[in-house]
């Protein structure tokens, strides 16, 4: 080879904007979730229900096709007049606690093998920051648990929208709205808790107990403040009943079960506000772990 | 701790800030290691300005100044001496707490265009959970931002590259140590940087894929890219660069071609030449004639002699002369210690790292 033709010569080739980089490692990461056969058997687990909501909301609008089977169900009839907030507000409540049980799975096998295996220096000597490295492995859940709350939710108001037709939709117009909002903020909440449990937590057993710990328990502990302090904002632990207020709120459908204590819940706008502290506060315990190098202390 | 800033120009052992670019290294003492290829780049290419880092109260590195060229540089120190920090700050991956860096041009303020042109490998192992060595370094090119088709054709030519492609597709878990050191350079060259950063590269290398390394790191230092290179190993040093920086404490203690840095330590600690001959005695009473030799001494068997000097040029030339006198017989000319180990030693007064 002639000397001149020996000296160095980059890649000259186009390459993609860095914005977008962190695609590449949801989809690697989505590719490793569905390696995994418990997490597959979970999230098809996950997508059960869908079946059953769409089959009641066809069967709900074609009460005729009941009847040539020879079944007359009362249920069924009453189902038909009440297709409103109250069906979709359970299915958001059924897909919520799903949702939960996966990222509790899936969640704490997302950071921890990158910072235990030292991968992390790897990661970030590429254009790609501690934020897109946190918005890939964010990518990762949020598109597993979308795919499990919100997005059957909005196909299932689709299907109810069609069957009904006739201005179902606008009459009930909270609905998608309810399903989307609610399910977006369950979502943020859980990756960035279940993230950074995985960043501070490497083993994964641990990690899965912890997420249950804070969802679970901190609504006992919240309990036990309130009842020791005979107070309501003990619920500001109470990360699952916030949700619920939330929940109620964006459907219009009224408190369907029992209250928290006598003192009533929270109000809404603190619901909203705590959920996003401790989604702030899961984001910056996650940052703070995301590094190229280990801190010398 | 005076720092011995060497190599042709003196000044740099005043303290004066090194801004001489060191192109001419890779075609320094040793062309071979050039073959006859000339660096493309003639500008510095890793600048060190004052740089200094501490993590919190630890202090990490010094008040560095430092420029690295073309070819082949070494790091040496033992653990915990800022090897790996500087390596870190190079490779963008750590802000200085003072100071500034820059890489061709560039300051980690630019990490789209800087991380483009470093190929950085870590010395631990560093991959993500379950990945085959090809997927390995395709999601890191990936992570580049190359396309599908080119991101195969430079995987597929980096794992050739480094002799990986029967077990390209095997789990890196199931990798021996050296597979996974090939592997993670694989990953380091894959996307063609111009810097190479690579800390302790050749751990766990068998003798043959280490040459075969060294012969590769040859090749880059020879198409004019820049390999900083981090060792702890002396005798792997003196063989691979051209260039090396001693790092003890936080500091640079010295930095140069190891012969130059030898010649600088000259008036503390003479040189050392063994000389195999037929009449060492009579090489001896010569050599004593001289001002520059401080002492001559007997090898045991009477077929050699030891001689320490100031000034090596001119007792290579006075060995010239009693050579072509013809009246000693001169079958052999060893340098004692003007390798990297033995300056290790004089100027950090400590066992060398990674010397047995």
């Amino acid at each position: 080879m002639p000397v001149h033709d020996r000296r160095y010569r980059g890649f000259t080739g186009e390459r993609r904007s860095p914005r977008g980089l962190f695609w590449t490692l949801a989809r690697y990461g989505l590719a490793e979730v569905f390696s995994k056969r418990l997490l597959l058997v979970l999230f098809v687990i996950a997508c059960l229900p869908v079946v059953i909501y769409a089959t009641l909301i066809y069967l709900a609008n074609n009460l005729d096709v009941l009847a040539l089977l020879g079944i007359q169900n009362a249920d069924m009839n009453k189902l038909a007049t009440n297709l409103s907030g109250t069906l979709f507000f359970w299915f958001v409540v059924g897909q919520a606690n799903l949702a939960f049980l996966f990222a509790s799975f899936a969640g704490p096998s997302l950071v921890a093998p990158d910072l235990t295996h030292g991968a992390m220096p790897l990661y970030l000597s590429r254009p790609l920051t501690r934020c897109d490295y946190i918005l890939g492995k964010l990518a990762i859940l949020g598109t597993l648990l979308s795919a499990i709350t919100w997005v059957p939710g909005l196909l299932l108001v689709g299907l109810q929208s069609a069957l009904a037709g006739g201005g179902w939709l606008v009459e009930h117009a909270r609905i998608p709205i309810g399903i989307l909002l609610g399910s977006l903020a369950w979502i943020v909440l859980l990756s960035l808790s279940a993230l950074a449990i995985s960043a501070w937590i490497r083993w994964r057993p641990l990690a899965t107990g912890a997420l249950f710990v804070i969802f679970v328990l901190g609504g006992a502990f919240g309990t036990a403040i309130n009842q020791t302090l005979d107070t309501r904002w003990g619920q500001l632990l109470m990360l699952t009943e916030q949700m619920r207020t939330i929940w109620f709120d964006l459907f219009g459908v009224g408190r369907i079960f029992g209250q928290m204590n006598d003192k009533g819940d929270l109000p809404v706008a603190a619901c909203w506000i705590a959920i996003a502290a401790f989604s702030a506060l899961a984001a910056l315990l996650l940052h703070r772990r995301i590094r190229a190098h280990e801190v010398v202390s | 701790m005076s720092r011995a800033v060497l190599g042709a120009d003196s000044k740099r052992a005043e303290g004066v800030v090194n801004t001489t670019p060191v192109a001419s290294a890779v075609l320094g003492a040793d062309s071979k290691r050039a073959e006859g290829v000339v660096p493309t780049t003639p500008v510095a290419s890793i600048v060190f300005r004052d740089v200094s880092k501490f993590y919190g109260e630890v202090l990490g590195v010094n008040r560095i100044d430092l420029t690295i060229g073309p070819g082949i540089t070494a790091l040496v120190g033992p653990n915990g001496s800022g090897k790996s920090t500087l390596m870190n700050l190079a490779a963008g991956l750590l802000r200085p707490t003072e100071g500034a860096i820059e890489v061709l041009g560039l300051t980690p303020d630019q990490p789209d265009q800087l991380f483009r042109r470093i190929g950085y490998c870590t010395q631990y192992e560093s991959f993500p959970r379950g990945m085959t060595g090809w997927d390995f370094v395709h999601l890191y090119l990936r992570l580049h931002g190359m396309p599908r088709g080119d991101a195969e054709r430079l995987a597929r030519r980096a794992i050739e590259r480094v002799g990986m492609v029967e077990a390209a597709t095997r789990r890196v878990g199931a990798y021996s140590k050296g597979m996974k050191q090939r592997i993670k350079l694989a990953q380091a060259i894959a996307h063609d940087p111009q810097v190479l950063v690579l800390d302790e590269p050749l751990n766990g290398l068998d003798p043959l894929a280490r040459a075969e390394t060294v012969e590769l790191f040859r090749a880059f230092a020879a198409e004019g890219r820049v390999l900083l290179v981090s060792s702890h190993v002396l005798h792997e040093v003196d063989e691979l660069a051209d260039r090396v920086v001693l790092v003890h404490g936080g500091y640079v203690v010295a930095e140069g071609a190891v012969e130059g840095v030898r010649d600088e330590l000259a008036a503390e600690r003479p040189l050392q030449v063994f000389v195999r001959c037929d009449q060492p005695s009579l090489l001896a009473a010569r050599v004593f004639s001289e001002d520059h030799v401080v002492e001559a001494r007997l090898d045991g068997d009477r077929r050699g002699l030891l001689v320490r000097t100031e000034n090596a040029e001119r007792f290579y030339l006075l060995l010239n002369r009693v050579a072509g006198e013809g009246v000693v017989d001169i079958e052999a000319v060893l340098p004692a210690d003007d390798d990297v180990q033995s300056v290790y030693q004089y100027l950090i007064g400590a066992v060398a790292p990674g010397s047995s």
